[in-house]
């Protein structure tokens, strides 16, 4: 269960202000690295997307807003891709405006008929899909206009652009992934800041900016309530940092010390040392080309190999083993404010799951661990959030900027 | 070529002098601008203490098991000579807020390992990590490291251990203090009983020329001292076992993780474009403005251009931008200039999709001049337009390098030390795209023409091709 499916969280997440008492920059989109990015998406994801897809041409109507307006620009038209051999993707507008310098023909709709058979193309996706509604953003008139245009010999061939934009959605240039990592370093100097500011017995959560939360040893939550931070609480904090259409969040905890503590007790580095366990099981056993389903089944067995138990919600299992300790997963799409939700997702939950994570997929590691301290009661257990930013590469599971290092101590 | 790199370096420190509208950063580590520039410099927010550690890390998870199991390496010696460093610069440099105080030392892994002086092991003990050992030394982020010995208590020989070490320890005592630092490394090395040692010393490369960064070449690192001290306390056994660790090293440098692209790709600020209002036609000499002509004719001298005016007409470029001074009555660059840049950009494209990993330099440039020469561009290999070539044909000349970590190699260029261009481009190699453009004019008269030098664009080598990280610069800027 993600911590940020709440709405109010998100907003929180994505509307504060950044950069607050910064040493980073605040992070800034300039049109060249917007124009840079939008390219390379085109030069480098785009043929690949569509081979993996099996698509000769995609057939994009764009009538109001839509999940693809930074990558294909917000003018409504009819935007058509065609896979015509060789390293790259003819691109072409119809009654729309484009980019000059990213497409190459620009046309009346009256046309799309016409170049549409002069192409002659085998499979023709369009965007609509009968699984995922945010993909479902063609109109009914258009759909209807289009179809009868193309005429029945076309019409047969067109299939869902679902997977396909989802793929395109995901990848990743190299100019993407340096903005990523930077918005993560920006995250992370933000949560420390917001840390920073907590003065124990007066400091409410909601004072704090991001999704806040803090559990007892039952399992109730506070989140982002009047709740008053207290000695002895281990506090979780989401916040994140975007720009233009970029946009992650990052985890952190901190524990604050009671009365005579130095430093963290020994239940706490003990919860710790399990994120830290966990993260490395996550970090040998994460590649790219298999699905998020496939990964979770294979990290479940994983983690049961180490002794962990799995759980499929974020909620402590009175029932499972009272010495073991709990982990959730949710290890969602990260680095596009669009395609958090309708990414590869290595998670029990959500669309993503029967995606394949491509290379260079940018995603949260996030996971939650319960563990149980018997000596406190039955059903006692504390709990902390992992949320890191990740990406996965050739070699594997890598995090463009540093993941959390430590629980934070506050006095 | 040398002379560009000058008159860069020139442009960039008037420019920097004349600024004050940037924000300074504390560099990450001292002298880094210089070592390390185009990523870790003193421009780059983001290279601070956190991401440099980070880095290291990720680099010792998921590039040193890579390199040492490539290379047949079952453990590795660096020896970072102590008391090469300068106190006096250290000292100097104190209080100025510095991500890192104490890496003043010239070993090409002073970064990597994050220290000025230690005797450093890696092992591989089997398994998905290699063991990591401060033998000797100190290192600014212990953290990264299993064991960390610290600093020999003789290191410091003003004092008196070792006066107290000698009178306790008659039969122990090194032939000399050097060795103090290699105590109990025979045994050490013997427990973990590796088959092949590599250490840091060159046998074939010419390190010296690895480097574009001026004041610090690279290094073979160990001294002669040090090798004589480490045979020694290796024994015959393990001392036959040492081979030269030069090409290791390089794939350790070259091969960059993630964290790396990030900082690399650097601040991401938008890149200083200069207005040049205040340039009065004939009056303002080239060095006012700093850069270099681009309005050239067959022989130029650029040295001889500093006190040439600037005449609207002419196309002059300072850092990676070029201007050009518009004529009365113009209000964009003429077609022939405008021509100029359409080749810079083709240029580019062609490097973006010929450039991958897996193939040498060599074999790159062999490639990149056949696509250039069937594109029909002239291939040029000194940075100088030729009279001689076909006037409809514009002049290319390469020189594509490693940067961001302070080495040259791989090099996509007919300059420079064979090894440079025999070393494979590894994946995500942080490039400079450094290539200039001669383009005949004829109709400005016989080898007249315009010059433009990408200077050090940043990309990065992917299996996709060349990916840019920093957008490259755009286009021609119009000065009224």
């Amino acid at each position: 269960m993600s911590k940020l499916r709440n709405l109010p969280a998100l907003l929180c997440v994505l509307i504060l202000p950044q950069g607050l008492s910064s040493q980073l920059p605040e992070p800034s989109a300039s049109r060249e690295l917007m124009k840079l990015i939008r390219n390379e998406k085109f030069e480098v994801i785009l043929p690949q997307v569509m081979r993996d897809n099996q698509i000769d041409m995609w057939i994009h109507m764009k009538g109001g807003e839509d999940p693809l307006d930074f990558e294909l620009g917000e003018v409504p038209g009819a935007y058509i891709f065609t896979d015509r051999g060789g390293d790259r993707i003819e691109r072409a507008v119809f009654g729309g405006r484009g980019d000059e310098e990213l497409y190459d023909i620009f046309g009346a709709k009256t046309e799309i008929a016409q170049f549409v058979s002069e192409r002659d193309p085998n499979r023709i996706a369009l965007n609509y899909s009968q699984e995922n509604p945010g993909f479902n953003t063609i109109s009914d008139t258009d759909r209807t206009q289009l179809l009868e245009a193309l005429g029945e010999a076309y019409r047969e061939r067109v299939v869902p652009a679902d997977r396909l934009i989802a793929d395109f959605l995901a990848g990743r240039g190299m100019a993407e992934i340096a903005l990523y990592g930077r918005l993560l370093m920006t995250s992370s100097e933000i949560i420390d800041g917001e840390f920073d500011k907590i003065v124990p017995g007066v400091t409410t959560l909601k004072d704090l900016s991001g999704n806040v939360f803090v559990r007892d040893l039952d399992g109730n939550e506070e989140n982002n309530t009047d709740y008053v931070i207290q000695p002895g609480d281990l506090i979780g904090l989401l916040e994140g940092a975007n720009v233009m259409d970029f946009s992650e969040h990052n985890g952190g905890i901190a524990y604050v010390l009671r009365e005579g503590e130095t430093g963290l007790p020994p239940e706490i580095q003990s919860i710790w040392e399990h994120a830290l366990k966990t993260r490395e099981i996550f970090r040998q056993n994460i590649s790219a080309g298999r699905t998020g389903a496939e990964t979770l089944e294979t990290l479940i067995g994983k983690l049961e190999e180490a002794g962990y138990v799995y759980i499929d919600e974020d909620r402590y299992d009175p029932e499972a083993d009272p010495v073991k300790t709990q982990v959730h997963i949710d290890f969602h799409g990260l680095g596009r404010i669009v395609s958090q939700e309708e990414a590869p997702r290595i998670s029990p939950s959500g669309w993503g799951r029967d995606l394949n994570i491509p290379l260079y997929h940018t995603f949260a590691l996030e996971y939650m661990i319960h563990m149980p301290v018997p000596a406190w009661g039955k059903g006692k257990h504390l709990y902390i959030c992992l949320h890191d930013g990740a990406m996965v590469t050739e070699r594997g599971l890598e995090f463009p900027a540093p993941p959390a290092q430590e629980i934070r101590v506050i006095r | 070529m040398k002379t560009v790199r000058l008159l860069f370096v020139i442009s960039c420190v008037l420019f920097a002098r004349g600024s004050n509208a940037q924000p300074r950063y504390p560099e990450a580590m001292v002298g880094i601008s210089d070592a390390y520039y185009a990523a870790f410099d003193d421009d780059n927010p983001y290279a601070t203490t956190e991401m440099l550690n980070h880095i290291r890390r990720e680099k010792f998870d998921l590039v040193l098991p890579r390199v040492m199991r490539e290379r047949e390496v079952d453990m590795w010696i660096h020896v970072i000579r102590p008391w090469t460093w300068s106190g006096n610069e250290y000292r100097q440099l104190e209080g100025l807020d510095l991500n890192y105080s104490s890496i003043d030392s010239t070993d090409p892994l002073r970064y990597e390992f994050g220290s000025n002086a230690a005797v450093l092991i890696f092992t591989d003990r089997g398994g998905d990590r290699i063991e990591r050992v401060v033998f000797e030394g100190e290192v600014e982020d212990a953290g990264a490291f299993d064991i960390v010995r610290g600093q020999s208590r003789f290191i410091n020989q003003e004092n008196y251990e070792i006066m107290d070490y000698v009178k306790e320890n008659p039969d122990a005592v090194p032939d000399t203090e050097i060795g103090y630092r290699f105590m109990g490394l025979g045994d050490f090395v013997a427990e973990r009983d590796p088959q092949k040692i590599a250490v840091n010393y060159a046998e074939e490369l010419s390190l010296a020329e690895g480097s574009e960064t001026y004041t610090l070449a690279l290094t073979d690192g160990i001294s002669y001292a040090d090798h004589l001290q480490l045979t020694k306390a290796l024994g015959d056994k393990y001392a036959k076992r040492m081979v030269s660790a030069e090409y290791m090293i390089l794939d350790y440098l070259t091969r960059s993780v993630m964290a790396e692209i990030v900082v690399f790709g650097g601040s991401g600020l938008p890149r200083r474009a200069r207005t040049f209002d205040d340039i009065v036609p004939g009056e303002t000499v080239l060095s006012d403005v700093g850069g270099w002509f681009c309005t050239r004719e067959a022989g130029h001298d650029e040295e001889a251009m500093f006190d040439i005016p600037l005449q609207r007409g002419d196309m002059f470029q300072e850092g990676q931008i070029p201007y050009y001074l518009l004529r009365e009555g113009e209000t964009e660059p003429p077609p022939e200039v405008q021509r100029s840049w359409d080749e810079v950009v083709r240029v580019r494209e062609l490097l973006s999709k010929y450039i991958k990993p897996g193939r040498t330099g060599g074999e790159t440039l062999e490639i990149v001049i056949r696509k250039l020469e069937e594109a029909g561009f002239a291939y040029i290999d000194h940075d100088a337009f030729d009279p001689s070539l076909d006037p409809e044909k514009t002049q290319v000349h390469l020189d594509l390098h490693a940067v961001g970590k302070g080495v040259l190699a791989p090099r996509i260029s007919p300059m420079g030390a064979k090894w440079h261009w025999d070393m494979k481009i590894p994946r995500f190699l942080t490039l400079g795209v450094e290539y200039m453009i001669h383009m005949p004019v004829p109709e400005w008269g016989k080898g007249r023409h315009i010059y433009y030098c990408s200077l050090h664009e940043r990309a990065v080598v992917t299996e996709r091709g060349l990916e840019f990280v920093k957008p490259p610069v755009s286009g021609i800027r119009s000065v009224r």
